[in-house]
């Protein structure tokens, strides 16, 4: 695989789990793979090695989308079985192995949404800064099916993002108040909850979230505003966060009379001590499940399934 | 000539003006206009009575239905289809893309069908590590090319239109053929001139995967746009409606002008939208600037300047009509690929005329070789069409910067092969004719 071919799938992953969070990318990229087999023209001896190559440059993205790796993983060692002479049998083994996997993810997903549902209560001002195409979902649902009514203090962050969120919410009649990522210190008392997602759990116990969050965490954990972390469990990693290749970027500026070199990172690091709420798909866990199941058991990561 | 020295002067300042985008072009127009007025050359009664309003009705009422349909988010739908259905190959993307843009350039305004590919064409091209540039040209192009095709495509075509009387099925069936060839040669050309970088991807994996993850990546933020069904429908049918009466205007006896703001005027009925926030997507600055330079040209005809012109430049070619349809179309060809086309077809009509009068050539041939070059040689250079200018301004703002003499490595050859084309067409036509 040519360096420029990696850099450009390593660049459309990242900015696509920014977009639209790791769980619905991982969803995207299996049915990319499963396409882009179908498509493929190569030989028998060959296709072993293409797949070889692709899951390589998947699973080495940066940031590493934890939840595609798992998944990506498990396909290598299910797709390791005897090889058949025919190529269009071989394809269509691989294409049903990814198929089981998207239904899995999906499946935790949906289980995510079934148990968030429940922490959305009527009269609620929840606070979100970054959150997944899937938690913006969730929150449709809550409005439109299950008729509550809640609002949402959308802390404003880069602009294509927070248009998005913006417009799902407000289709959705969502009662909401758009405030620069800055004020919140104004707002805090308003809120009494808020919402994030996560790229990944590290092994050492750190949640990797979108950048920025680390701030806005940490200014609600001080103000006692109850945190809840929504993720399915493919996102626990088997690394530490030093591991997860957090992309940084630098930019040269020159505004009037300065220069000088902007540099930016992907994601936050965050503590998982400072969230209050797990949401997974086997259900919520307070602070004190997290401290039991997730803080103590450190290095033993919980339910991988 | 008697007291025509003033108004050469305020043209040839305005088209200075307007060449080197001194100040706003309409502004440049009605300054010129009032500069007339103010000395007295002309009075403003006299000065409202040069203005075409067909023309102006026609470019309003289509500005009204674009501006309208594409809140629909139908052309949006459109492009997303067609790069889903390229499935990442680069040929299928260049001819995919440029039929669609060909197509409703042929029936939008050529800025509007650039605005709406454009980005789509940039954002799967950079996304699979093509070099956008090629297919931003090409789209300008083949916008250009595709706009001759009809009254409505180019405003040359709506002002040779509305000024001469022909009809949208005589530019239909009089343009198309040689506006097909036109496209399919420019096609070709691009396409054999660039053949390394329009090789197939179906054996690499992982180009594959991009492609794919791309594609998603283009709906998702594409098409995070709720579809209006009715609003779509209602925006659709009167697009149908409006080229239902433009096909049948010989049948209905109603101008292009008339059915455009017909049409134009129901769907604002129909569709109930907000008419404040619709009129400010009319670019009133663009009609201004017809409404001066049709002024600027009627005090130039008034005062003999074009019959001067007409006879002293154009008519010294002789009596010949293939040495005359020649000479429309290249001169208008290479003129408008540096200044604008707009000015230069105002200009041309009465000189068009004038050579009508002294040398008869059938089935308004003429016309047509007007319109060829004002449209075709538009793609000249980068300059010379607004569709080129908003083409190569995208690119800017996504990163990709063509500068005048990348744009015009691909177009001059491009405008010289279709020039020629539609100059053995039209030699064709004549013989025919004769």
């Amino acid at each position: 695989m040519k360096p420029e071919d990696k850099k450009i799938l390593c660049s459309l992953i990242r900015d696509h789990e920014d977009a639209v969070g790791s769980s619905r990318v991982s969803m995207m990229a299996i049915n990319a793979f499963i396409e882009s087999i179908r498509q493929v023209n190569c030989s028998v001896e060959e296709v072993r090695e293409l797949y070889s190559e692709l899951s390589l440059a998947i699973k080495n993205t940066e940031p590493k989308v934890i939840p595609l790796i798992h998944l990506i993983e498990e396909f290598e060692n299910e797709v390791d079985g005897p090889i058949s002479e025919n190529i269009d049998e071989i394809k269509e083994r691989a294409i049903n192995i990814l198929r089981a996997k998207h239904d899995k993810i999906k499946a935790k997903v949906g289980k995510v949404i079934e148990q968030g549902l429940t922490c959305i209560s009527e009269g609620d001002t929840i606070i979100v800064h970054t959150i997944s195409f899937d938690v913006t979902n969730m929150l449709k649902l809550a409005r439109e099916v299950l008729h509550k009514n809640f609002k949402v203090i959308v802390l404003k962050q880069d602009l294509a993002k927070t248009r998005r969120l913006v417009k799902s919410l407000s289709q959705a009649d969502i009662d909401m108040e758009v405030i620069p990522e800055y004020s919140l210190s104004h707002y805090i008392d308003q809120g009494n909850k808020v919402f994030m997602g996560a790229l990944s759990i590290t092994e050492d116990l750190k949640v990797v979230s979108a950048v920025g969050s680390a701030n806005v965490v940490s200014l609600c954990h001080l103000n006692r505003l109850p945190i809840y972390l929504f993720a399915n469990t493919l996102k626990f990693s088997h690394r530490p966060s030093s591991h997860q290749q957090i992309h940084r970027k630098v930019v040269d500026h020159t505004h009037d009379d300065i220069s000088y070199q902007l540099v930016t990172h992907s994601h936050d690091t965050v503590d998982l001590r400072l969230i209050d709420f797990f949401v997974s798909e086997n259900g919520i866990q307070d602070k004190e499940a997290i401290a039991r199941d997730l803080l103590r058991t450190g290095d033993e990561a919980p339910d991988r399934s | 000539m008697h007291g025509a020295l003033i108004p050469i002067v305020v043209f040839l300042l305005v088209y200075v003006a307007l060449t080197f985008e001194l100040v706003n072009k309409a502004v440049a127009a009605l300054l010129g206009v009032m500069v007339l007025i103010a000395l007295h050359v002309v009075s403003e009664h006299q000065a409202v009575e040069f203005i075409d309003f067909e023309t102006i009705m026609l470019l309003l009422g289509m500005m009204s239905i674009v501006a309208i349909l594409r809140k629909t988010g139908f052309f949006t739908i459109v492009s997303v289809r067609i790069a889903e259905m390229t499935q990442g190959s680069p040929l299928k993307i260049l001819i995919l893309f440029s039929i669609v843009t060909a197509v409703m350039s042929a029936f939008l305004d050529n800025v509007t069908t650039v605005l709406i590919i454009v980005p789509i064409v940039i954002e799967l091209t950079s996304g699979m590590g093509l070099d956008p540039k090629l297919y931003v040209i090409s789209q300008a192009i083949i916008s250009n090319i595709g706009g001759t095709a009809t009254l409505i495509g180019d405003p040359p075509n709506i002002i040779i239109g509305s000024k001469v009387g022909l009809t949208f099925n005589q530019f239909m069936f009089n343009l198309t053929l040689p506006v097909v060839v036109c496209f399919a040669v420019a096609l070709v050309y691009l396409w054999a001139t660039n053949r390394d970088k329009f090789k197939p991807i179906d054996t690499n994996l992982a180009k594959l995967f991009s492609v794919q993850l791309l594609l998603e990546k283009i709906r998702y933020n594409f098409l995070d746009t709720k579809i209006d069904a009715l609003f779509l429908t209602k925006g659709l049918a009167c697009l149908g409606l409006a080229i239902l009466l433009f096909v049948t205007q010989t049948v209905t006896k109603l101008s292009p002008g008339v059915v455009a703001m017909l049409v134009a005027m129901i769907l604002f009925v129909i569709t109930r939208i907000d008419v404040e926030e619709m009129l400010e997507e009319i670019e009133w600055s663009t009609l201004l600037f017809f409404t001066g330079l049709f002024i600027l040209v009627g005090v130039l005809e008034h005062k003999g300047v074009i019959e001067w012109v007409a006879r002293n430049i154009f008519m010294r070619v002789g009596d010949n009509p293939y040495v005359i349809v020649l000479t429309v179309l290249w001169v208008s060809g290479i003129v408008s690929g540096f200044l604008d086309n707009i000015p230069f077809t105002i200009t041309m009509i009465p000189i068009v005329r004038l050579m009508l009068e002294s040398n008869p050539i059938p089935n308004n041939i003429l016309w047509w070789a007007l319109s060829l070059g004002a449209c075709l040689g538009g793609n000249l250079t980068m300059i010379g069409a607004s569709a080129n200018i908003v083409s190569v301004g995208m690119a800017k703002k996504f990163g990709q910067e063509i500068s005048f003499i990348e744009f015009a490595r691909k177009s001059v050859v491009i405008t010289l092969i279709t020039l020629t084309i539609a100059s053995g067409y039209l030699m064709l036509y004549l013989w025919i004719s004769l």
